[in-house]
């Protein structure tokens, strides 16, 4: 039998983790089962029967190789399906029937420590990418420069928008 | 989060971590310990997977446990006797609050 595949594309900004959680679970249910994650936001789906699974994301940018199958085992073992893997965000499944915790976190502890991780990624990962962007500068013909600056602006006011969110959701688990 | 070698720096413990250190002062793994939290604190504390992860590995780096086997890359942790020390200290806080909170009780009633 050959799977029927279905394609998607859909933004999510990091601090929107739960919605995430949530649109892929009305998928499920609609007989759209996630099948791979690829990079920035494209979502392969297998058809199939609808189905209520949960999903849950953690976030893991710097395992080693090791630890990597340590941590996937572990999970693994308390029954989540590992589906892949996007910048980090790593994708997890279960059914809805089973009766341990359909949550991967369960404590203010290790919540708090999972949205410090995303903001350590986008708060290295953005300066890195400017620094390339600005030491191509001299390269650019002039016309361009007005057009990088424009473009420089834009993402840098993203980049502050998303830690000023990640910052703030920190705070809310703290407040718990 | 490098920690003096103090042992009460260490305290006071959260519900998840104490529950955590008190099933490693036998050799255990995690599928088997999240099903034993579950049954002695009579299903107030559970432990996602997310969270026993970030335990584990928090209470390694500070060598409160330690891994002593790893099989099919399933590890098993045991307490140190630093680890020991800390559950000793938070248990007796413990006991000063439950000492306490009966106090009260006892006035009330």
């Amino acid at each position: 039998m050959i799977q029927e595949i279905a394609h998607k594309s859909k933004w999510f900004w990091p601090w929107q983790d739960d919605k995430e959680e949530t649109w892929l679970e009305q998928m499920s249910k609609q007989g759209l089962h996630l099948k791979q994650v690829k990079i920035w936001g494209g979502y392969d789906f297998i058809k199939a029967a609808p189905k209520d699974y949960i999903y849950r994301l953690d976030f893991r940018d710097s395992l080693k190789q090791k630890d990597k199958e340590a941590y996937l085992h572990l999970f693994t073992d308390l029954g989540w399906e590992h589906i892949g893997e996007m910048n980090g965000w790593q994708y997890f499944r279960r059914e809805s029937q089973s009766e341990e915790t359909q949550e991967l976190f369960t404590d203010a502890d290790s919540k708090i420590q999972k949205y410090r991780r995303i903001l350590t990624w986008v708060g290295l990962s953005y300066p890195s990418y400017l620094v390339i962007f600005v030491a191509l500068w001299s390269s650019y013909p002039e016309w361009a420069m007005w057009l990088t600056i424009a473009i420089i602006l834009l993402t840098s006011t993203i980049w502050l928008l998303m830690s000023v969110k990640l910052w703030q959701r920190i705070n809310q688990l703290k407040a718990l | 989060m490098v920690k003096t070698e103090d042992p009460v720096n260490y305290l006071p413990l959260s519900e998840t971590t104490f529950y955590t250190m008190i099933c490693l002062v036998e050799p255990m793994h995690g599928y088997a310990l999240m099903q034993k939290v579950k049954d002695i604190s009579q299903d107030t504390v559970q432990l996602g997977a997310g969270t026993l992860y970030t335990i584990f590995s928090t209470l390694e780096k500070e060598a409160l446990i330690e891994m002593i086997s790893e099989a099919d890359r399933r590890k098993t942790y045991k307490l140190t006797p630093k680890g020991m020390h800390v559950l000793r200290l938070q248990i007796q806080r413990l006991h000063i609050m439950v000492a306490n909170g009966q106090q009260v009780v006892n006035q009330l009633s």
